[in-house]
């Protein structure tokens, strides 16, 4: 799962592999101050999530979809037919091109929501934020999606609101 | 940051999570223009949470060393393949320990029965006691599982085990939460079929994990003409839920991969689709899990196997 994260935090292959490295280094580093107050699997995703974003920072690469090894699976969505137009456009979308286009708060948020299936209260302790934030930055994150995916790339034109 | 963001997409988003309030819940359901918002962050949550190629074996054998390296740490993990190779003495020892077991019992059956016919008999059969052929598609299957095993118990240092610990960990966390399935979670583990792509759910997906009740096979096969069609949603009012532990394809891995091969169409299927989704259904008051597979545009099989046995039931070509 930690490379699972890595691999859509980092958005192609070759990073995600040294961005999971970094992660397992920091947390076998870290085991010594694991102190059984949080779960071990919440304290694990967090110090790899840190650990995979710090790589990447230091890095200073935008991820690059054009590397992705997605080739399989997005061979396979266009073997089908989807119903819903959403889906239509999806098949035709790369995940990683997707979240790629997410700022990171929301796509760290998403990914630890959708991929890995933590709850609100556990992706704010890993990211150490509020669990109010952390349902902002989902459905941020997700409704950016939705508009990739849909096809639409313009401002929401209907119910849109300015937040800050 | 200026953000433009449609208001409902945070009761929405948390309603996809059941994180909503009643009152956010109540109001969603109520109106036909948030239902509809609520079907496009749905696919967009499926859309981000397709799941990831795993790493080989071997990769994360280097991944784990590397970081016990730099952890300053020692480590003696073993090799996965050794550890894989060493299922097969497990079972020869198994299946030698009943060859003993009977040569012992023999003497003493001759002993108290006296009978000289039907201990013959006996020692004749011990030796068939079935051994896992690793190699066989169902076996395989298994092994995956089995190879995270020993993933985790093959690590033979306290750091190595603190290390590989944290999948275990995680897996078990979420194996509580589906009922306690020795499986790992379908999200992040998806069901392959040698051969074939991993299921997807995203892609595929009109299924509820759990179906309601049908009284036989041709009224489970005239439900799922209608969905595959597109004349009826069986999702309508259902609540999904893929972690539903009334839906777990892998523990009836091997009877389903069989069933694929065994069946009539089973070279069209090897030739242009993949297990497209899974269902558990009551007919008759028995729960049977239902693959799906499309093989075509027009054309769908279900392949119905007994949830309890795993023992096939029967196939179902969907033709709308």
């Amino acid at each position: 799962m930690i490379h699972s994260i890595c691999r859509r935090i980092a958005g192609n292959h070759a990073d995600a592999l040294d961005a999971t490295q970094e992660a397992l280094i920091a947390i076998v580093k870290g085991l010594d101050r694991f102190d059984g107050r949080a779960r071990f699997s919440t304290w694990a995703y967090r110090v790899a999530t840190n650990a995979c974003l710090d790589e990447l920072r230091r890095r200073s690469r935008r991820p690059d979809p054009g590397l992705t090894d997605d080739h399989a699976e997005n061979a396979l969505v266009a073997s089908f037919r989807p119903r819903d137009p959403a889906e239509t456009v999806s098949a035709k979308v790369d995940v990683d091109s997707a979240l790629a286009g997410l700022p990171e708060e929301f796509r760290v948020a998403v990914i630890l929501r959708d991929l890995a299936g933590l709850d609100y209260a556990e992706i704010a302790e890993v990211l150490d934020i509020a669990p109010g934030t952390v349902r902002s930055r989902i459905a941020r994150g997700r409704s950016r999606l939705a508009d990739t995916i849909s096809g639409n790339h313009a401002p929401h034109s209907k119910r849109q609101n300015s937040q800050p | 940051m200026t953000d433009l963001f449609p208001p409902d997409d945070e009761m929405i988003s948390s309603y996809l999570d059941g994180e909503a309030t009643p009152g956010e819940v109540a109001r969603i359901e109520a109106d036909p223009e948030l239902a509809a918002r609520v079907s496009l962050l749905r696919a967009a949550a499926r859309f981000s949470a397709r799941p990831v190629h795993p790493l080989e074996a071997e990769v994360v054998d280097d991944l784990v060393a590397a970081a016990l390296d730099a952890g300053g740490l020692p480590h003696n993990v073993t090799d996965l393949a050794t550890a894989r190779r060493r299922v097969v003495p497990r079972a020869l020892l198994a299946a030698a320990a009943a060859v003993v077991l009977v040569a012992l019992a023999v003497p003493a059956i001759r002993l108290i029965s006296n009978s000289t016919g039907s201990s013959n008999s006996t020692t004749a059969s011990a030796p068939a006691a079935p051994i896992p052929d690793a190699g066989s598609p169902g076996e395989a299957l298994s092994a995956k599982s089995l190879d995270r095993g020993d993933g985790v118990t093959a690590a033979t240092t306290t750091a190595a085990a603190a290390a590989t610990a944290e999948s275990s960990a995680m897996a078990t966390d979420t194996a509580d939460e589906v009922g306690g399935s020795d499986f790992a979670p379908a999200e992040t583990t998806p069901y392959v079929i040698p051969g074939f792509p991993p299921f997807d759910p995203s892609v595929f997906d009109p299924l509820p994990d759990v179906m309601e009740s049908v009284p036989d096979m041709a009224t489970l096969r005239q439900d799922l003409a209608l969905v595959f069609s597109g004349e009826r949603s069986l999702v309508t009012g259902v609540l999904k839920s893929r972690s539903s532990p009334a839906v777990d394809p892998a523990r009836c891995a091997g009877s389903l991969t069989d069933f694929l091969k065994a069946g009539p169409v089973g070279a069209e299927i090897a030739n242009s689709a993949a297990v497209s989704d899974f269902a558990t259904v009551s007919i008759d008051g028995v729960t049977n899990l239902v693959a799906l597979v499309r093989i075509s545009p027009t054309r769908a099989v279900a392949f119905v196997v007994d949830a309890a046995t795993c023992s096939p039931v029967t196939q179902l070509d969907i033709v709308p």
